[in-house]
């Protein structure tokens, strides 16, 4: 299978780039060894990755932690304390530059943090009954499908307008229609005037998935928040790091305390590599071509959601599991 | 014909008593086992990725008493049982066309780790009914037989599945080949074909082992009986930091997620530190 090739050659690739030596490490919360070099790497390619593109990555590293046999709830609530990391320092950037709207940030944070501990809860009854795994293979392949395709899109549009010699199309005027929505509110930091309803369900939903998916969300928050909310990039990026910032924080405290499923080896390793990974990410970013790194990223999640899909439709080998020992 | 007759009588009784004599003796015909293990802790430590054990034991013959003893053909058996654990076994099912887990069922109290390592097949070694009474064999550790008759087919079924998803992730062996005679050396310190009393055989710990005490019994056999068996015990457990983590984890789990996150602001604000562009 093409998705699986791809995949299975990224690691070998990451793995051979850095001559990896087999350093196991046995993680005390997931039970199992891992290659420390691998996981380092890991979440460095994926800090880089998110430094060029400023997105947060757990979308891509979670996927990728379940791959490597890591259990999809360690997975899960270990990306919390690293999405955490690595917002912390793109909300102190947003401080310095003084582009933080706390007001914005703050009601985000109200419905963020609702759909966290409501998305914890969800998280524990289907680890429960067993379908935990279901779940976030079934979220992955909607949400990593619709993205990968989304992404492929822009890029075919850019390489269009390239051709053409047309300057790229500016962000597409939506019409602004939740300006009729009651509970109108002015945020004066950011000088917008929106309705409080969508920009509540649209928090709720971001913390929701973070909490069942390992996801800070800021891949769907800021695209949200600048065409929908017609908020600036700055403010929409500092506002949407602000609120996966505190969600993470409640995510991880609550996955440690009602599931226990934060491992603090794998954590370390994810944030040592992730936050360094994004700032050469980011450094990389302002020499770079991106559309050639844009158009790699769109088919390295189209592969991720098509190896999640294969594994649920595919007529298993083994049709029974043992449910994790704890 | 009287002194001949009780002459007669008398040989007859010595005879009898010298057969008596005799018999018991051979009744005194006895072997004893003595094992050993070559480590009783094994400590799952941040570079632990599986361990390996063995076990030693001699058996010795009290042979002084014996007469016309026919050399036996020994057998050792090793059981190795772990700390028991509930199971829970799923099985998928197609539903449109995705596949997730459909039926589950529960196993009580089966022992997470079983080896059975043995000189020769069980089947060989012993017959059916004492193999099943001393649980002899992979299977017979898992579910006693009792309570495998009543079991219905769907629960066989996943109890199958159980052990074999066990034996791929190393947790349940059974292995007819595992126990080795130490070989004869001969004056010159060459190997005989002879074997000697002495015997080892190797317990593989896998990576994912449950922490606990685990009993190792030793039984030696001879011509489908039980001669005499020996137990023992180690210990697994989680070591230095391993442990303090799992302690931390499940006796504090509040401050350990405070923790966590107080480790995610410092590197986030390390990062920004280190990289700041000014």
């Amino acid at each position: 299978v093409l998705s699986d090739v791809v995949l299975s050659n990224a690691i070998l690739f990451l793995k051979s780039i850095l001559v990896m030596p087999d350093l196991q490490v046995y993680l005390p919360i997931a039970d199992m060894p891992v290659n420390l070099f691998l996981i380092v790497a890991l979440g460095a390619a994926v800090g880089f990755l998110s430094g060029l593109f400023g997105v947060g990555g757990g979308f891509l590293l979670t996927p990728l932690l379940i791959l490597l046999n890591i259990p999809p709830a360690v997975a899960v609530a270990t990306q919390a304390p690293q999405i955490a990391a690595s917002s912390t320092t793109s909300v102190l950037a947003a401080w310095r530059n003084r582009a933080l709207d706390l007001q914005l940030g703050g009601f985000l944070l109200i419905g963020g943090l609702m759909g966290t501990v409501i998305g914890i809860l969800v998280f524990r009854n289907l680890k429960r009954l067993g379908q935990l795994d279901l779940a976030i293979a079934l979220s992955y392949v909607t949400l990593l499908g619709i993205v990968g395709a989304l992404m492929l899109v822009d890029c075919w549009r850019i390489y269009r307008a390239k051709k053409r010699t047309e300057p790229a199309q500016a962000i597409i005027a939506t019409p602004v229609w939740h300006a009729a929505l009651p509970l109108q509110y002015t945020f004066v930091h950011s000088g917008l005037r929106l309705s409080l309803i969508p920009l509540f369900i649209l928090s709720f939903f971001i913390g929701f998935a973070g909490a069942v998916m390992g996801i800070g969300g800021g891949f769907i928050l800021i695209p949200a928040l600048l065409y929908f909310f017609r908020a600036s990039s700055s403010t929409a990026i500092a506002v949407s790091q602000f609120q996966i910032l505190f969600t993470m924080i409640v995510a991880t405290i609550m996955h440690a305390v009602i599931n226990q499923t934060v491992d603090i080896l794998l954590a370390l390793m994810l944030i040592v590599g992730g936050v360094f990974g994004a700032q050469f990410g980011t450094r990389a970013g302002r020499n770079l071509k991106t559309e050639s790194f844009k158009l790699l990223l769109a088919l390295l999640v189209l592969s991720v959601s098509l190896r999640f899909a294969f594994d649920l439709t595919i007529t298993p080998k083994e049709f029974f599991s043992i449910a994790e020992r704890r | 014909m009287r002194a001949c007759a009780s002459f007669l009588w008398s040989l007859i009784r010595s005879a009898l008593v010298a057969a008596m004599w005799v018999m018991s003796f051979t009744m005194a015909y006895a072997e004893t086992l003595v094992t050993s293990l070559s480590s009783r802790e094994v400590e799952i430590t941040s570079t632990y990725t599986g361990a390996k054990l063995k076990v030693y034991g001699v058996y010795e013959i009290i042979e002084k008493y014996v007469r016309n003893a026919q050399p036996k053909d020994y057998v050792i058996v090793v059981t190795v049982l772990g700390p028991t654990h509930h199971f829970t076994v799923r099985q998928k099912g197609k539903v449109g066309p995705a596949w997730f887990n459909r039926s589950t069922q529960v196993f009580k109290d089966v022992p997470s780790f079983v080896a059975v390592l043995s000189s020769k097949p069980i089947a060989e070694t012993t017959n059916l009914e004492t193999a099943r009474n001393l649980f002899l064999g992979l299977d017979l550790n898992i579910t006693p037989n009792h309570l495998l008759i009543e079991m219905s087919e769907k629960r066989k079924e996943f109890r199958e599945a159980m052990i074999r998803l066990g034996q791929q992730e190393g947790r349940y062996q059974q292995d007819e080949n595992a126990v080795f005679f130490m070989k004869i050396k001969d004056k010159k310190g060459k190997t005989t074909g002879a074997s000697s009393s002495l015997f080892e055989a190797n317990i593989q710990l896998p990576a994912t082992v449950m922490t606990g005490t685990y009993t190792v019994q030793v039984g030696l056999f001879a011509e489908g009986v039980l001669l005499d068996k020996s137990i023992d015990y180690f210990e697994v457990k989680k070591t230095g930091f391993e442990a303090t983590i799992v302690n931390w984890v499940q006796d504090h789990s509040w401050s350990y997620g405070v923790a966590m996150c107080l480790m995610a602001l410092f590197f986030g604000w390390l990062a920004s530190m280190i990289f700041r562009r000014d």
